[in-house]
């Protein structure tokens, strides 16, 4: 029995599936409904995400007073319909369908990387029957055709559900897939044969239910069944993607998205999904030493200590020294947490500075989710489609509800999709958004100024510029002006100018002030110090005084030997727990995903052994380290584990080496 | 690749519809009544000009039969061999023009396409119905109906097809001479 | 048998009045015949509305194949603004279908006048005429004529003086049977793979670029000036109302002495009369026995030998276990080995299938592959219930009636001729290698 509705019953319908009694909302489609009351009614081309086409007559069903079989992911539900999904006439449809795909579909489930996340497998356990009466010639066609250099296609396995080349026409719009041919030779494909590179390519392998698409780095890596998944957010920019880590025996082999509505839907663009390759060779578990510079012999000589000897080691350079400290844009809230409220508090002359990308001179003001019903989007030279990728989806997701979409500056990756577009330079930035905003109340004889100006005149607008533009004195000026403009006309539900790196908004929530103060490694060089301290990264090779990395990243070629003094070696980000705050304020935590080299630390944690070693006492376990940085800093509070649960990140025992 | 006359052409045909996609298919023919077929480059160039994806392009000109993926030579002969010209000899016409051209005119599934043995110029295939069924056996040489075949007497139809590619081989050698490419 | 007069040889063709005629009739002609004058009626002196009942109480019913009522079809577009459409089906690629090519060929102003009062009565103000590819000639001449009656102010901006505007394109298809189908046809139209849509939403309300939209066939649409013009009860003298209603163009080829294009009134003459009588057919090729008869191209079953008394009409023909479809006939002899003819046919559908849905695209395929094994004496037994079962797994479960068309040569070869194909199992080769 379905659950009662909140909606009024007007716009709800009751129709009988399997026998069972169903209510659901009015125009949801049967094999929705179907979802809802418990029953999985079998798909190939039908998912939620994409207009219903009705191609692979999987999902054939028995329709009371209906002459056909009808399909149930582009019928939408009646009144009183009475529907079988385990008649005879639908089991057998359910079953032809299978024979007639399988016919030519090849039988090498045990190569296949999609084997055991197989829908076409799954599909034929539950529907279909016995073996197959194909004894002709079957099809042969290419099997690891390379699409484009992120994916492969095996034309053999397709079975033309066409998910791949509609998702690619309906969510970024960029037609980078085709239907070559027709009839029994239809295949994938593009123009130039191996030219598939769009932004967003990752996500038809999810999207595929064959093995026919499969990625290039994971192809034959690994088997569904061996994987340890991990809740992890992506950091590859600002927009927080939620993604799933997917590791074996600890080594992180792909990254898959996690569904959230809020934020990337079912999305991962592909410099989330395939650039962060994390390897641990050539890292370092336990902490190195070397001899200053001057007393240096060739070779770096750098010698392994234990970290209790590498904390003590680093607390007495930094002890009354002249320190700088320089942290990354990714670094985690925690760590940042523990740097302001642990650290700095030791380190009362410390020069720190967090990496100036996570600068904004327009701070994001308003509530994400409140995109999906925007009407409008002005867009000041920010560029959406290659800044934040899976934004660009969301804005498109709005566009294709109606929302107007108003481009100022550069057009960028969402030319096509662009109702009003003003490409003009930087230093027409501020006379071109005050020439809109006069438009806004005053009638405009410029035609292109006034039809943009329609478009914002009520509704919800969100306005999104670039940093740079933001920067810019006169863009600024104009940029807030117009947006006060905007306000008395819309209601403007997202204001502000990104940063892309991932965690410049937890930077700029907890250490606000510290961003791009001071250029500490310029202070270096005037030799106005006598430690630098960086913080998820290395430090430059050209500076005279220590260096100290607490970092995951390993000194590498020529380089390696001028690497810092001291390499205290944590976690990759996605090898620790901790959180981001997405460039909207999104809080979310990352779970460690993958294992690190033996020995190494989170940030935050080899952060907090140094804090403490220099008088500091702060907890050293997440969950409590969290509940102490809460009490003054309220992003943390709901990170909390309440007790008895898991922290977040304690999985599989990630933090076997401390000791 | 295409002449301006020919880009004109198709900037034009993107006005003329309501949706600029419809003038894909009219645009991508006007390219192959330029070139005589449509080469990658070509349909990529309309793609360019309508404003629209290559993929669009593709899917479109691989769809249809008489957007032609490779050079034809001089001259295509199309026979229809469906039910109503096959019950009126035109298998033995199709093999008869195969057998002047040199090549194999074996029909296997009922879908043959032969090269001419000596190259490229001519090509003889068979195809679907062509609405010439009260006037069978039939075929199609480049954009002429040849109606009424008689399978014994096929000499008209056959000086036409070796006019044809003589022409298009006598085109070529020019191009040669000139120091293009033929 | 040979030949025998045959009745009703006092009917005067409407559709295409000039038999034999090779040259199109132009507009001058066409005008002194009293050409536009039923457009003129209908834009002047009746509303809209008057215009569809008119022509729904003629009972004219798509000549295009499904024989769905044209007037009840065009009422189902929604009244009020916004842009409508008329897309007139010229693609006819229906193997022994080649009518609308004469209409259009011969008869250009007869079309444009229906395809004028067609938009008139629905609201559009463009229409496309989606012509097969292959069709150059009737293209052109359509251009020819619809330019001819933009200049006498008959199309285009305030047609016939009034403030109605209509303008006229014609769109070329490029060889594709599939198009044909309408909803592939509005696909192809956009500029999209011309793969069918899933309906709903019918193209009455949400077609050509998501606008209301009519699709009818040439023929259909060549009627409509003549009921405009006499009055629909003059039309329903012309064959047996309610369902069998208007002149009707029968396309006959294959094994007889005279093929071509025979208008008729519906039902005024049956099989028999068709492949013997002296005004149509004049009998069998070289004498020899007729098999079978093909009513509506490859795509409805084939009607045996013993049923050639049946009336040419949606009834008739429905009644001898087929159906009229595009009323094509195609005529098999004694000599036709039925297992390669019932191979050719699933060939052509197996090239022509779109690939969208799965029976279609890889059920064609597997069908064929067995037909030709069987035709090559390589088949067993087994073979035959393979190839109903096939049959089954496709019928009925298609996204269009491509899917279906495809399986009727299979099941109505199989139903009456099982022992020929048992023949060629048992032999193990063809019993008629010689045919063809
Ligand atoms: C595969 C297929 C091919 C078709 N081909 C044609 C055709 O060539 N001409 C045509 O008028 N109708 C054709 N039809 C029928 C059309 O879908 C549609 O029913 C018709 O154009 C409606 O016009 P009418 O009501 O005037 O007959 C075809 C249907 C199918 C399924
Ligand atoms: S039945 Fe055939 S032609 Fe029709 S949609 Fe399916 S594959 Fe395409
Ligand atoms: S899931 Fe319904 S037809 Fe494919």
């Amino acid at each position: 029995m379905a659950e009662q509705s909140s909606a009024p019953p007007s716009d709800r319908v009751t129709l009988s599936i399997d026998g069972k009694r169903v209510s659901v909302a009015k125009g949801t489609l049967l094999v929705e409904a179907a979802r809802e009351a418990g029953i999985e009614i079998p798909v190939f081309c039908y998912h939620s995400r994409l207009t219903p086409v009705g191609a692979c007559r999987m999902c054939l069903v028995e329709i009371e007073k209906m002459p056909r079989l009808q399909t149930a992911c582009t019928t939408p539900v009646a009144e009183g319909m009475v529907v079988s999904t385990q008649s005879k006439p639908a089991t057998d449809a359910q079953e032809g369908v299978l024979e007639l795909l399988l016919a030519h579909h090849p039988l090498d489930c045990p190569v296949c990387d999609k084997g055991g996340e197989c829908p076409l497998q799954d599909n034929t356990f539950a529907h279909g029957h016995g073996k197959s009466r194909f004894t002709e010639a079957k099809r042969h066609k290419d099997k690891a055709f390379e699409l484009g250099p992120r994916i492969l296609l095996d034309k053999e396995r397709c079975i033309l559900c066409y998910r791949c080349v509609r998702f690619h026409q309906e969510v970024p719009g960029d037609e980078a897939l085709a239907v070559i041919d027709r009839g029994g030779d239809s295949e994938i494909g593009t123009l130039d044969g191996h030219g598939y590179d769009s932004p967003f390519s990752g996500n038809t392998i999810d999207l595929c239910p064959v093995g026919a698409l499969t990625s290039v780095d994971y192809r034959f890596r690994s088997r569904p069944w061996d994987l340890t998944r991990h809740r992890s957010v992506c950091s590859g920019c600002s927009m927080g993607c939620n993604t799933e880590i997917h590791a074996r025996n600890g080594t992180i082999l792909r990254l898959v998205p996690r569904e959230n509505a809020a934020i990337n839907d079912l999305w991962l663009c592909d410099r989330g999904r395939f650039d962060t390759k994390v390897g641990r060779q050539g890292r370092l578990g336990t902490p190195s030493l070397r001899a200053p510079r001057s007393g240096g012999s060739g070779d770096p000589g750098a010698s392994s200590v234990s970290w209790s000897e590498g904390i003590a080691h680093v607390a007495k350079l930094l002890r009354g020294a002249r320190v700088g400290i320089h942290v990354a844009g990714d670094v985690s809230s925690e760590a940042l947490g523990v740097l302001t409220q642990g650290l700095l508090p030791q380190l009362p002359d410390a020069r720190v500075s967090i990496a100036a990308s996570c600068a904004t001179a327009w701070p994001v003001q308003g509530d994400m989710q409140n995109l999906d019903r925007a009407s409008a989007f002005v867009l000041v030279d920010f560029d959406a489609w290659n800044d934040l990728p899976v934004l660009a989806l969301t804005l498109r997701r709005a566009i294709g509800r109606g929302a107007k979409l108003i481009v100022l500056g550069e057009p960028g990756g969402l030319s096509r999709d662009t109702h009003h577009a003003f490409p003009v330079a930087m230093n027409e930035l501020a006379g071109t958004l005050d020439s809109l905003r006069s438009a806004l109340s005053a009638a405009s004889d410029d035609a292109r100024m006034a039809a943009a100006s329609a478009a914002l005149q009520s509704g919800a607008v969100a306005v999104l510029a670039s940093t740079a533009s933001a920067s810019d004195a006169p863009t600024r000026t104009a940029l807030v002006a117009f947006v006060e403009a905007l306000g008395a006309k819309a209601q403007v539900v997202l204001q502000g100018a990104p940063s892309l790196v991932a965690n410049a908004a937890g930077a700029q929530r907890i250490a606000g002030s510290l961003i791009g103060g001071v250029d500490v490694f310029a202070r270096a060089r005037e030799g106005a110090l006598d430690v630098l301290l960086t913080l998820g990264a290395l430090p430059p090779t050209d500076l005279t005084c220590t260096t100290v990395a607490i970092s995951w990243q390993p000194p590498t070629g020529a380089d390696a030997a001028l690497a810092a003094h001291v390499i205290l070696p944590t976690c990759h980000p996605y090898e620790q727990a901790g959180s981001l705050v997405n460039f909207a304020g999104i809080v979310q935590a990352v779970e460690a995903g993958g294992m690190p080299p033996k020995g190494a630390l989170p940030d935050h944690r080899a952060l907090a052994e140094l804090a403490n070693a220099l008088g500091a006492s702060l907890p050293l376990e997440l969950n409590d380290l969290r509940a102490e940085l809460a009490k003054t800093e309220s992003l943390f509070s709901p990170l909390i584990q309440p007790l008895g649960q898991p922290a977040a990140g304690t999985r599989r025992g990630l933090f076997l080496v401390h000791s | 690749m295409l002449s301006p006359a020919t880009r004109q052409k198709i900037t034009d045909e993107g006005q003329r519809y309501p949706e600029k996609r419809s003038a894909l298919l009219p645009s991508l023919k006007l390219a192959q009544g330029e070139v005589g077929w449509l080469p990658r480059e070509v349909v990529a160039e309309v793609a360019d000009l309508l404003g629209l994806s290559h993929q669009a392009a593709i899917e479109i000109t691989t769809f249809y039969t008489m957007l032609r993926k490779q050079d034809p030579g001089g001259c295509v002969v199309d026979v229809c061999i469906q039910l109503p010209c096959a019950l009126r000899g035109a298998e033995s016409v199709y093999r008869k023009i195969a057998e002047h051209l040199g090549a194999d005119g074996r029909i296997e599934h009922g879908h043959g396409h032969a090269v001419a043995r000596d190259g490229s110029a001519t090509a003889v295939a068979t195809v679907e119905c062509f609405g010439s069924c009260h006037r069978a056996p039939m075929c199609r040489v480049n954009d002429e109906y040849w109606e009424h075949l008689d399978v014994n007497d096929l000499d008209k139809l056959l000086a036409r097809i070796d006019e044809l590619a003589a022409n298009y081989r006598a085109r070529g050698e020019a191009a040669v001479r000139e120091g293009g490419q033929p | 048998m040979t030949t025998h007069d045959s009745p009703a040889s006092d009917y005067q063709p409407l559709l295409l009045p000039h038999p034999g005629r090779k040259q199109p009739v132009e507009l001058a002609e066409y005008r002194a015949g009293g050409g536009y004058d039923a457009l003129l009626k209908a834009v002047k002196q009746m509303t809209r509305e008057q215009v569809i009942d008119e022509v729904k109480s003629s009972g004219l019913r798509g000549r295009g194949g499904a024989g769905f009522s044209a007037g009840k079809k065009w009422s189902f577009v929604p009244k009020g603004p916004g842009a409508k459409y008329l897309c007139v089906n010229a693609d006819e690629s229906e193997p022994g279908t080649f009518k609308d090519r004469e209409i259009m060929e011969i008869e250009p102003h007869l079309l444009l006048e229906g395809v004028a009062i067609t938009s008139y009565a629905i609201g559009a103000t463009l229409a496309f005429i989606y012509i097969r590819g292959e069709y150059t000639v009737a293209a052109d001449r359509l251009d020819a004529a619809i330019e001819e009656a933009k200049q006498a102010g008959l199309l285009g901006k305030h047609l016939f003086g009034t403030d109605y505007e209509l303008d006229v394109l014609v769109y070329r298809g490029a060889g594709a049977y599939i198009c044909g189908e309408e909803t592939a046809l509005l696909e192809s139209l956009e500029g999209k793979r011309p793969m069918p849509r899933s309906r709903p939403p019918f193209p009455a309300v949400s077609g050509l670029y998501a606008k209301p939209t009519v699709i009818n066939n040439v023929e259909t649409i060549a009627n409509v000036p003549h009921i405009i013009a006499r009055g629909a009860a003059w039309y329903q003298t012309l064959g047996s109302a309610p369902n069998n209603t208007g002149p009707k163009i029968l396309c006959l080829s294959g094994s007889v002495n005279r093929p071509g294009n025979y208008e008729i009134a519906l039902g005024s003459i049956s099989l028999r009369d068709l492949v013997y009588g002296e005004r149509f057919g004049q009998g069998m090729l070289r004498g020899r026995a007729l098999k079978a008869i093909l009513p509506a191209g490859v795509s409805a079953p084939l009607i045996p030998a013993d049923k050639l008394d049946a009336r040419i009409d949606y009834d008739g023909i429905q009644a001898a276990g087929s159906m009229l479809g595009s009323a094509s006939f195609i005529v098999l002899n004694e000599d036709v080995c039925i297992v390669k003819a019932a191979l050719r046919m699933v060939e052509f559908f197996r090239h022509e299938s779109c690939g969208k849905c799965t029976p279609c695209r890889e059920g064609t395929g597997w069908l064929a592959q067995v037909l030709d094994r069987v035709e090559h004496g390589k088949g067993d037994a087994a073979d035959l219930e393979l190839l109903l079962s096939l049959a089954d797994r496709i019928s009925g479960k298609v996204l269009c009636a491509l899917g279906d068309f495809a399986t009727s040569p299979v099941v109505a070869t199989i139903k009456h001729f099982r022992a020929e194909y048992l023949a060629h199992i048992e032999l193990g080769r063809c019993p008629k290698p010689e045919w063809c």
